[in-house]
């Protein structure tokens, strides 16, 4: 299968130059008619399935890979940047991740499959802004911020509001996404995922973590968008059926060849029932 | 587009369309056919090459994306008799290989497997499927694959 | 005729390098050569535009401005086609007449409808997007039922949508089973499956000055070569058909499809040299799917367990066109009461027509049918009267003494060792400690269930013994070569027809050189599928071998001017003797050069008869009763194909076979919507499982020589599909029995056990 449609390639070597190139607004289509639409690729693993499949069109593709400012890792008091071009295979090399988020690498570390996590990168897979997206519900349950830069400067995204719908995100096109910024106080991380075959997409997934006595939840697959549930520890022990009910009513499944609302409900109260076992008894 | 792309150590320059997928220029710019297209979703892993020494599906990457970057596909594994991969030598010997469609893309992603393997480490056969999750094969079951890879790891082990 | 002998059995052993494959040398260093390697000058692209609707009336096509598109050639409707309809078989509602591309009335959605030439791929599918094609919808009758119960008719002019029928003659249900102690009946859905051979279909027609070239992915290309000349209404001298390697075919590319048959009318047409590689979506909606019955079984017998009666209907969905779908019902007829000594046994079946894709053979072909129908109901009537399965079995089973055995429906089980497989298969698999196991678990308070469940089958290879040519051939150089009219497209042929020369010539096989797949070297052929290529093919190679060898020995008599007597032939010398002379292949293929005597002898060889192999599988699962998944922790089977030529690749043929019957029992199912739309187009949404999701198939040999052939060979290619599904499903009911539940329909998935577990209720 070939892609279709024909786009400008371009390279920019620094952030600045990234960004410059995204406020150009009418850098002109190839035939010289209007404006150009501009797409950002990272690994690419979400972006050319896509383009093959001729569902995304665009003028000009820019390439963030060369970009030293996205490929950060710094531990910065009690928070953790992750910058959006490190791959999902390259997390657990960083022993600042390995010692402060260890969830963080066991979510990436289910992601696809290997030749796909050698590829993908972080602030890809969270901008593709796909509800099965695994790194998504992690970012969520960790109530981290996503760094956006434009030419209008930086600014920050809590992950609460990162998300609009189905495969859209609150970054504006002029800007590009630099890092994501979350606490590393968290403790009792969980990851709960199934999925068809060991490569696909969830079908239902939940990350938990625990911050200050109260857990946070990413809740994966179960609506067009990740969502996130927060409550004090305590209810999911004494409580779980009432926590339950609370979390299924933001929850909106889709029916599809892989599975029934009903089921990805279901496996949504397992995955908490299987917490509350494990971590809260 | 310019391009300059090594494939087994060989520096290969084309001008690419920019919407040139890597797979497609392996196969007819640089004219190397053992790597096959079996899927149009990214899922079936007949693709796989290595980038880096790293396993990467060929068709889910633009040529442009590797501008100077290292290819190995597995004719660079395998054609030069000095340098036949142990992994590859583990296939034949274990029958690991039926129609072939599937055969290039395993092995590589076998080898990549195996080198992100730290030294001294030994896959379970649990393990070695799990390193497989990205490439489908029809013909064999999977036993011999990962038999002829639980060989290879031996074979490797003991040249160290 | 001489009988075949195995080899020592130390020289059998797997890791033996007669057994390794002589294949894999090029497949494992520049890869297989398939048709999308093939590069020639000035070809041109070809691709197909779909319908969008699975049933509806054609109302106009527009291709103006896809004609106008740069680069390309042309842009086809079926106006421009001057071939004649297909028409189906004497069994089939004669009304079922297939137009290549459709004039009027499209049946399927992915039926081709235009076809556009090009001279890029990307420039021919630029102009697909441009084609107009407007189609008023009919009611889609997708699936059998539907289509049983419309008045409106797929074909105009068809009595029904029944494509074909098999009817018992004076039956009547009650009367039939009146007279049994215990009766069970259960319904089964063996749903449609998509065969996925890694390669799709793939052709180039390439016109030359003398006649056109086809390179092909097929399983018969001698078969492609009349298809076409019958098609394209020319002397078949003049079509050469060329197949390299073909990556899996499943049963899928046994016969030519209407894609393939345009591509070559066109480069004809056109003169022009067209290649077309389906894409991986096309091949999903277009490539025939396997399976789809749904089935009625009914077993009646004693209280003590012994069968009397039974009883199978089935529904075969044909999809839109009647091809090998019409005819499965036969294959499954054939095999309907299995390993079992039946007395009384009836049978009955409809193939309807739906607008989903058409049905073809898938590996198994009608049998995996059978067997799943009885393998389930005789767990069921176990589970009735409270007795073990295996016991079940082992009463039941056609003894040794009984063969050969002919069945209702007229076939004549070869040989038959069933007990005896079924005994071995207790014994490999430590059936009572997975029996305990399964024990623990219930008694815990463990989410967990395990279920074993046994399958006993026998099936039928070569089902339609036809004949197949062989040669063997002592070339100047020394080398022995062979040539055959069967079509190795991943099974190994040329490795397994050196191993048959080699054990009579001594001649290791990394010196026989095999030819295949190409129609100018190789007279005539059949080609390879239903498991028939060792028990045809293999024989036919192992009579002309046999044939060259006295050949040599009286072309040496002559030479020598000594009677035939005073000229011998050691195996284990590897040379002839003749007085005091000895004489090597190489010494002899030089002297006959010299001489200018071809020393080639060619063999056709037809089977008086098909041949049954049998075995039994036990699978072992663990449902996990939180999250509803299976999984498939351990099968054993033993196999018996009669003799077995190599041994490593009869095993991979098991473990391939067992893997696609597993990942039917679990994960594997063709779904359309209520429109038709395919929603499986791609490897994405099927369920075609990695590695991970399967553990080790613990594979065991047995052999019983067949006396159908000298060979004593019986066909593996299909056995391991046959055997495993009803045991895998059989762990997954016997795992969930406490539960109450009796009977889920394959593909088992998590949703299914979460639907029968918990249904509407909250957990």
């Amino acid at each position: 299968m070939t892609i279709l449609c024909n786009f400008k390639y371009l390279k920019p070597k620094s952030l600045q130059e990234a960004i410059d190139i995204l406020a150009i607004e009418d850098s002109a289509k190839n035939d010289g008619s209007g404006a150009a639409s501009k797409k950002v690729i990272a690994g690419g693993q979400s972006l050319i399935p896509l383009m093959k499949m001729g569902l995304t069109d665009f003028d000009i593709l820019i390439d963030v890979s060369e970009i030293p400012e996205l490929k950060i890792v710094e531990l910065k008091g009690d928070f953790l940047e992750v910058g959006a071009m490190i791959r999902h295979s390259e997390l657990e090399s960083y022993s600042d991740i390995g010692l402060k988020c260890p969830i963080l690498i066991k979510v990436a570390g289910q992601i696809g499959d290997p030749q796909i996590r050698h590829r993908g990168t972080i602030g890809g897979a969270i901008a593709h802004g796909d509800p099965a997206s695994d790194l998504a519900g992690c970012f969520m349950a960790l109530k981290a911020t996503a760094v956006v830069a434009s030419k209008q400067g930086v600014r920050e995204i809590s992950f609460a509001d990162f998300y609009e719908g189905f495969l859209q995100t609150t970054i504006k096109e002029d800007e590009l996404l630099v890092s994501l910024k979350f606490p590393v106080n968290s403790k009792n991380e969980e990851f709960y995922k199934i999925s068809k075959r060991a490569q696909d997409w969830a079908i239902s997934g939940l990350v938990v973590v625990e911050i200050n006595d109260q857990l946070s939840f990413g809740i994966i697959s179960m609506g067009s968008k990740t969502l996130h549930f927060e409550i004090d520890k305590s209810e999911l022990s004494d409580n779980l059926d009432s926590v339950i009910s609370q979390i299924e009513s933001i929850c909106s499944p889709t029916e599809d060849i892989y599975a029934s609302k009903q089921y990805r409900l279901h496996l949504l109260r397992t995955f908490l029932t299987k917490y509350r076992n494990s971590y809260l008894t | 587009m310019n391009v300059t792309v090594i494939i087994n150590q060989k520096q290969i320059v084309a001008d690419v369309d920019e919407n040139m997928l890597l797979v497609d220029f392996i196969r007819e710019v640089a004219g190397l056919k053992a790597t096959n297209i079996g899927c149009d979703t990214s899922t079936c892993g007949a693709c796989t090459v290595l980038l880096n020494g790293q396993s990467v599906k060929s068709c889910t990457i633009l040529a442009v994306q590797v501008d100077k970057k290292d290819i190995v596909t597995l004719e660079g594994v395998s054609e030069s008799e000095g340098l036949i991969h142990p992994v590859v030598k583990a296939f034949s010997q274990c029958h690991g290989l039926q129609c072939g469609f599937c055969t290039s893309g395993m092995v590589m992603a076998a080898i990549s497997l195996l080198s992100s393997t730290p030294n001294g480490k030994i896959l379970s056969e649990e393990e070695i499927r799990q390193g497989l999750e990205g490439n489908l094969c029809r013909c064999t079951g999977y036993n011999n694959i990962v038999n002829a890879i639980s060989v290879a790891q031996t074979m490797l082990s003991l040249e160290l | 005729m001489t009988v075949y002998t195995k080899s020592k059995n130390e020289q059998r052993q797997v890791g033996n390098e007669e057994f390794s494959r002589i294949e894999d040398k090029k497949i494992l260093t520049v890869g297989g050569t398939y048709v999308a390697d093939l590069e020639f000058e000035e070809t041109h692209f070809v691709h197909f535009v779909r319908s969008y609707i699975s049933h509806g009336i054609i109302k106009s096509i527009d291709v103006s401005s896809a004609r106008d598109m740069s680069g390309v050639v042309d842009v086809i409707t079926a106006n421009e086609i001057a071939l004649d309809p297909l028409v189906p078989a004497k069994i089939v509602d004669q009304a079922m007449v297939r137009e290549l591309l459709p004039k009027n009335k499209v049946r399927y959605s992915g039926e081709p409808i235009v076809v556009i030439i090009a001279k890029s791929k990307q420039e021919a599918a630029k102009a697909a997007e441009l084609v107009e094609i407007d189609i008023e919808p009919l009611n889609p009758l997708i699936n059998i039922k539907d289509s049983l119960a419309s008045n409106e008719l797929i074909f105009d002019g068809a009595k029904s949508n029944v494509a074909s029928e098999n009817l018992p003659t004076d039956f009547n249900e009650d009367d039939f089973f009146s007279d049994c102690e215990i009766v069970v009946e259960d319904s089964y859905v063996i749903p449609k499956v998509a065969p996925c051979p890694l390669e799709g279909r793939a052709i180039i027609a390439k016109p030359t000055l003398e006649n056109l070239e086809i390179y092909i992915s097929t399983q018969a290309p001698h078969s492609v070569k009349d298809t076409l000349s019958k098609m394209l209404k020319i002397d078949s001298s003049l079509i050469h058909v060329i197949a390299k390697d073909v990556g899996g075919g499943f049963g899928a590319k046994i016969g030519i499809y209407p894609e393939e048959m345009l591509v070559a009318y066109l480069a004809k047409k056109y003169n022009m040299t067209l290649k077309w590689v389906e894409t991986r979506t096309e091949s999903m909606l277009a490539l025939g799917h396997g399976r789809g019955q749904t089935q009625r079984a009914k077993l009646g017998g004693t209280r003590e367990g012994k069968f009397t009666h039974y009883y199978l209907e089935v529904l075969q969905d044909c999809g839109a066109y009647p091809l090998t779908g019409a005819f499965l019902p036969i294959f499954t007829r054939f095999m309907t009461s299995g390993t079992y000594d039946i007395k009384n046994v009836e049978y009955k079946s409809r193939s309807v027509i739906t607008n989903t894709n058409p049905v073809v053979a898938y590996r198994g072909a009608g049998r995996p049918e059978a067997t799943y129908a009885i393998e389930r109901i005789v767990d069921k009537f176990a589970r009735q009267i409270q007795v073990d399965p295996v016991e079940l079995r082992l009463l039941n089973f056609i003894k040794p003494d009984q063969f050969p055995y002919q069945t209702k429906f007229g076939a004549i089980y070869d040989t038959g060792e069933y007990e005896k497989t079924l005994r071995a298969l207790i014994e490999k698999s430590n059936l009572a400690e997975l029996v305990m196991e399964k024990s623990i678990y219930i008694n815990s308070d463990s989410r967990f269930r395990i279920g074993v469940g046994i399958s006993s089958y026998v099936e039928i290879t070569h089902g339609i013994p036809s004949l197949e040519y062989g040669s063997a051939q002592l070339n100047p150089d020394g080398n022995l070569e062979l040539r055959c009219g069967t079509f190795s497209h991943g099974q190994g042929h040329l490795t397994s027809f050196a191993n048959i020369a080699s054990e009579i010539t001594g001649i290791s096989v990394h010196n026989i050189k095999v030819i295949q797949g190409d129609t100018d070297l190789v007279p005539f052929g059949v080609g390879t599928f239903g498991s028939r290529s060792i028990q045809s093919g293999g024989v036919a190679i192992n009579r002309a071998t046999l044939n060259l060898v006295e050949k040599i020995r009286q072309f040496l008599a002559d030479y020598t001017n000594s009677s035939l007597e005073n000229v011998s032939f050691s195996k284990l010398d590897g040379y002839y003797s003749c007085g005091s002379g000895n004489y090597t292949f190489n010494h002899v293929a030089q002297l006959a050069y010299n001489a200018g005597v071809d020393l080639k002898c060619e063999a056709e060889y037809k089977a008086d008869a098909p041949t049954f192999p049998f075995g039994s599988h036990l699978a072992q699962v663990k449902v996990d009763l939180d999250t509803c998944q299976v999984t498939l922790m351990k099968v054993v089977t033993v196999d018996d194909a009669g003799n077995i030529i190599n041994p490593l690749l009869a095993m991979g043929q098991l473990h391939g076979g067992i893997a696609q019957g597993a990942s039917e029992a679990l994960f594997e199912e063709v779904i359309y919507d209520s429109d038709g739309n395919l929603m499986t187009s791609t490897l994405y949404d099927y369920g075609f499982p990695s590695a991970t999701e399967f553990p080790r198939f613990e594979v065991n040999l047995s052999e019983t020589p067949t006396p159908i052939n000298e060979l004593g060979a019986k066909g593996i290619g299909e056995s391991g599909t046959i055997g495993i599904i009803p045991a895998v499903a059989n762990a997954v009911v016997d795992a969930l029995s406490e539960f109450g539940i009796v009977n889920i329909d394959i593909p088992i998935t998590p949703v299914k056990i979460y639907n029968a577990l918990y249904g509407n209720k909250s957990s």
